[in-house]
């Protein structure tokens, strides 16, 4: 007893020492990736080899001379750079564009980056001539298509094309990984070559695979070197074993199937860190490791090699490792995507092919894992359905009400329904994983390019009240719908939205299409294909649809400022008749410039989120719009396109470049978040808010949904607070909600919320004896509540 | 059947167990200075003024049809003249003033209480009736309560006490949960700090024991007020006479003054300074030290 409790607190210590260099480490820029690619495409003797072997030889010499860090105390070990904490640049993707700020990373105020003087010399001299005129959107589009891809999508008004920056959003089949090793994998990619000659293509896409297998297992030998190095010298005798241990896996995996619970993990996280500096360091998601990972786990408790608190800590090791890893992106993108988001997603609970609930020991732990170890990274996402037990619910319940923030929950019962209305078979539907932020998809199965792109809707309703053009524009950016004066009721204005809406996303399609080309022309990804279901049978990429499943997923942002315009514009304009529409229209086109009595009275308009049908209507309308203008509509994959609804921080970089709207928003400030209510406007409470999202139909959400709810700690205490937040979560999907993050806020946060009220919106506080929104409170109410929430009692 | 109701508030997590809707009625038979709820003691509408909203659009004083509405320091409304007919509400498009009070049929609050209606069953919440003086609109809460209860929801009254135990014994059978407020015990200070006889509270009070009804006390901490020594020692006496075991404390808070500027209630605010963890301590040990549980808000 007394060995377990000392195993448990040295186990902690370690997790919390790994956990507090990570976060103490600055979050910076790597040249290493960059250099070594330049290096190896600078070559002569490379350039006449076949793209995907160039791709292939180029990530192999990557991982082979990278530099190999094993840091104290870890037990996972491997890095996608040489620094403890930073983000691979990607030159020959987005690369260049990013570098444009290579001189303003350091001191910008948005996620700062830092970066060595010397490094960004060599950025400069090696990297960026080199790739200026070789970078895949210039070498994917025609001239005058690269000029107008650069100047829209450097300051995206209409959408985002996110596949430029390459690959990722996808879930590896790690399970396969660990069950039959890179070795088995290997034999599927002989055997299917075997048939082939030389001469065929197909031919190099299996070599590429090969190749790049090859640097893997390098770049595993590599560390298990270093391990054995770092043993020699090490004093401390318990650490030399783990030392000789950690180089005994490494000699092992990721090359051959997994034989322990320490060996799973190791291999995971080497293929894990190779998928990274393949394609695009973002999305790339571990899928459901609490059930891959059962069966060693529990192999190695039968065979007491294993105690649970021991494989608690190898998983804390994992997920730290995961927070390592920060994505490098440049100014303006960082607008659209602030705070370092890279969305490794892991998975826990949700049912099996046969219904029955899989919550295991390992969900358990890593729930426990969420609140002892809170770091940025991985993305936490529990699945729940009718049927999960209450300890499951209870144990997520209680991380929500410490202010864990995690896990966000997943609703099977919408999300699998849903997943087989877009063409997921039953089983794979059933076993679905999250993945990214808030996306879907059969892990080792799917390439869903669920970020290919994110869509303003707000700017479709200005074009729509002006003909196709932008208020104050000369440019007929959208189609002609008519002039606007002539509208004679509510439907002409949504008649003209949708066309709007059609137009757009004709153009996203189109514009997406070349970029996708230029994808599986220029940046075939061997590496993950081999590690996705379909590629190796097809010997098809997945750049190139071998998938199984095929989408391209896109997100609406601005739904609510859409929706609550047109019922502002129903009410005031045609059933109340105290506005003309030509009023309004020059109203919004001046910005509401002397108008501010009109602006109120258009802000004061029942909006969403209020559970007021009628209002609310409008919101799941436009969500309606949405979908189906993406019906029929297939990328060069093959695949369908999807709508999802969140704006990771779009709804701000969008809003900058969008007019006034009819719901009172003034020009260029932010649309709302995700699907939510305009900021502060919805006064009833969640359950409302909740009643007023759940009219929306998830279903045809293929992509994903993001809701958000707030609150202080003080309102939810104890277990009062516990079932609160079940009952609220409960309800919600009942009610058909697909997906929902509750977050309690400790005292930093209120603080935050105190400085930036823009960023919590609906935020909910106890005052005394009652709730309030934290934004309605006075300067000094909110410092007694900053207070309060610090003491404990 | 109508009734003057000031606010439906869903999501109320405390006042009663679970997820809550809570049902304001308008207008209080007793005058407690430190109200919380300044809005809810007239038995008509009021205009409540959010000057810090007004854009001095003056449509407001256009729409009074009593002239009640001035501007020459600010907006200001001449009180005795208003009749709370709201005209004004419907014009401002600032939302600079707001009516306090509308009269509601049965069916639009049974419509409002069951929207949450999904939340009660999975958090064990209900409705909660308060005010104002809720039994002070005794037929219409009947018909409120009979049909909660035959919507199968759980049903709680906030209270002042001060009601007469005839009508109120009509209510026991649709209530399962009774707040029951214990203010001030000595007769004589109770009539001049917040009027009403505290002799008829008090015996409600003993009422409510004697025939087990699902009742709990609730003292609001005033300091000055009910949190005298001598106040708090009979509150004690009374509360173990009749073998209570466990009393909510309420501290004092200074929320409610700023509400009672909006609607210039004649409550003058007390400016008091709130307890501090310390002396809230200090407070709930004189109960427990009588063997009296102590729930403390905050």
């Amino acid at each position: 007893m007394e060995q377990l409790k000392f195993a448990e607190e040295k186990s902690t210590r370690r997790l919390q020492k790994l956990k507090q260099e990570v976060e103490a480490a600055p979050a910076s820029i790597c040249s290493e990736r960059a250099l070594l690619i330049t290096e190896y495409f600078k070559k002569k003797e490379n350039h006449n080899k076949p793209v995907v072997i160039q791709k292939a030889e180029a990530l192999a010499h990557v991982l082979k001379n990278k530099a190999v860090k094993i840091y104290p105390g870890e037990l996972i070990v491997g890095s996608t750079t040489s620094k403890r904490k930073a983000g691979p640049v990607y030159p020959e993707l987005h690369g260049v564009p990013v570098l444009e700020d290579l001189f303003s990373f350091k001191n910008r105020k948005l996620n700062p980056l830092q970066i060595s003087d010397k490094e960004k010399k060599a950025l400069l001299l090696d990297v960026v001539p080199f790739w200026l005129t070789r970078f895949m959107a210039y070498k994917a589009l025609s001239a005058t298509e690269l000029f107008s891809f650069v100047t829209d999508q450097l300051k995206p008004k209409f959408y985002l094309i996110n596949e430029t920056g390459g690959i990722g959003h996808l879930v590896p089949d790690y399970e396969a990984l660990i069950n039959i090793g890179m070795e088995g994998i290997l034999i599927q990619i002989k055997e299917s070559k075997r048939k082939l000659n030389a001469s065929d293509e197909k031919y190099y896409f299996y070599e590429a695979m090969e190749l790049i297998f090859q640097g893997v297992i390098d770049m595993a030998d590599n560390y298990a070197f270093e391990a054995k190095r770092l043993a020699k010298i090490e004093k401390d005798s318990e650490r030399k074993e783990e030392l000789e241990l950690i180089a005994q896996n490494l000699q092992h995996v990721p090359r051959y199937p997994a034989t322990t619970f320490h060996e799973a993990l190791q291999s995971i996280w080497m293929l894990h860190t190779a998928i990274t500096l393949e394609g695009l360091d973002n999305g790339i998601s571990f899928g459901r490791s609490d059930q891959y990972l059962y069966s060693f786990y529990k192999q190695d408790i039968k065979r007491r090699i294993l105690t649970p608190s021991r494989a608690k800590e190898l998983l804390g090791c994992f997920a730290i490792k995961s927070a390592e890893i920060i994505p490098v992106f440049s100014n303006s993108i960082s607008e659209c995507h602030g705070g370092f988001l890279s969305g490794q997603a892991m998975t826990i609970g949700g049912i099996d092919k046969n219904r029955n609930d899989v919550t295991n020991e390992l969900s358990y732990m890593i729930l426990e894992l969420m609140d002892e170890v809170r770091l940025r990274q991985p993305n936490y996402h529990a699945r729940i359905h009718p049927n999960s037990p209450q300890k499951y619910i209870d144990k997520i319940v209680s991380n929500l009400a410490k202010g864990v923030n995690s896990p966000a929950i997943f609703n099977d019962e919408v999300i699998i329904e849903s997943l087989k209305r877009c063409g997921f078979s039953d089983d794979d539907a059933k076993e679905y994983t999250t993945l990214g932020c808030v996306e879907l998809g059969a892990a080792g199965k799917t390439f869903g390019s669920t970020d290919a792109a994110l869509f303003n809707l707000p700017v479709c309703l200005e074009m729509a009240l002006n003909n196709g053009k932008l208020f104050g524009g000369i440019k007929q950016y959208g189609c002609e719908t008519g002039n606007p004066e002539k509208f004679k009721a509510i439907d002409d204005v949504k008649i003209a939205f949708t066309r709007q809406v059609n137009f757009m996303i004709d153009k996203l399609v189109e514009t997406l299409a070349p970029i996708e080309t230029g994808n599986r022309k220029f940046h075939p990804t061997p590496l993950t294909s081999a590690f996705t279901q379909g590629c190796i049978e097809k010997a098809k990429d997945v750049t190139a649809g071998g998938a199984v499943y095929n989408f391209s997923g896109v997100q609406g942002v601005g739904v609510t400022d859409v929706g609550d315009s047109l019922y502002a514009i129903e009410q005031l304009i045609f059933v109340k008749k105290k506005y003309s529409l030509t009023t309004l229209i020059h109203a919004l086109k001046t910005n509401f410039e002397g108008n501010e009595r009109m602006q109120l009275e258009f802000l004061n308009a029942a909006k969403f989120g209020n559970d007021i049908q009628e209002a609310d209507a409008y919101s799941v309308w436009v969500t309606n719009t949405f979908y189906n203008a993406f019906e029929h509509k297939k990328n060069t994959r093959g695949g369908k396109f999807i709508a999802g609804f969140y704006s990771t921080t779009t709804h701000y970089s969008f809003g900058k470049l969008t007019g006034a709207l009819p719901n009172g928003r003034k020009k260029g400030l932010p649309f709302s978040s995700g699907i939510a209510p305009m900021n502060g406007a919805d006064k009833k409470g969640p359950t409302a808010l909740l009643n007023s999202l759940s009219a929306i139909d998830y279903l045809r959400a293929h992509n994903g949904t993001n809701v958000n709810a707030k609150f202080d700690t003080a309102t939810l205490k104890g277990e009062h607070g516990k079932e609160i937040l079940k009952s609220l979560l409960l309800t919600y999907f009942k009610k058909g909600g697909m997906q929902i993050q509750l977050n309690v806020l400790d005292t930093e946060m209120l603080k935050d919320a105190k400085l930036h009220p823009e960023k919590y919106p609906s935020l909910i506080v106890r005052v005394s004896g009652y709730s309030a929104y934290f934004n309605d409170l006075s300067d000094a109410m909110k410092d007694e509540i900053i207070a309060r929430s610090s003491l404990q009692f | 059947m109508h009734s003057l109701i000031f606010d439906i508030q869903r999501f109320s997590i405390h006042d009663g167990p679970g997820i809550r809707t809570v049902v304001f009625f308008k207008g209080c038979n007793l005058e407690c200075p430190w109200c919380q709820n300044p809005e809810s003691m007239a038995f008509k509408p009021q205009v409540a003024i959010y000057d810090d909203k007004c854009i001095d659009s003056r449509d407001c004083a256009k729409a009074c049809p009593v002239n009640a509405i001035s501007f020459d320091d600010g907006l200001k409304i001449n009180r005795q003249l208003c009749n709370g007919c709201g005209k004004c509400v419907d014009v401002c498009v600032s939302e600079a003033l707001k009516i306090i009070g509308k009269e509601y049929s049965a069916d639009e609050v049974m419509t409002e209480i069951m929207r949450d209606v999904d939340y009660y069953k999975t958090s064990g919440g209900g409705v909660t009736f308060s005010g104002g003086e809720p039994t002070l609109h005794h037929d219409f809460l009947i018909e409120l309560l009979e049909r909660c209860k035959a919507e199968g929801l759980h049903t709680a009254i906030e209270t002042n006490g001060y009601f007469s135990w005839d009508k109120f014994e009509l209510l026991l059978p649709y209530l399962d949960l009774i707040y029951f407020d214990v203010k001030i015990i000595n007769p004589d200070d109770n009539k001049l700090i917040i009027a009403g006889n505290s002799k008829r509270i008090t015996s409600n009070m003993l009422r409510l024991v004697m025939e087990s009804a699902p009742v709990e006390f609730r003292v609001p901490l005033i300091p000055g007020f009910t949190a005298t020594e001598k106040n708090i020692n009979d509150i004690i006496t009374v509360l173990s006479a009749m073998g209570i075991e466990t009393v909510h404390l309420l501290p004092y808070h200074s929320m409610g003054e700023s509400k009672a500027r909006k609607i210039e209630s004649h409550l003058t605010p007390l400016n008091l300074k709130p307890y501090s963890a310390e002396e809230l301590r200090k407070l709930c040990l004189k109960f427990e030290n009588e063997e009296l549980h102590t729930l403390l808000y905050r």
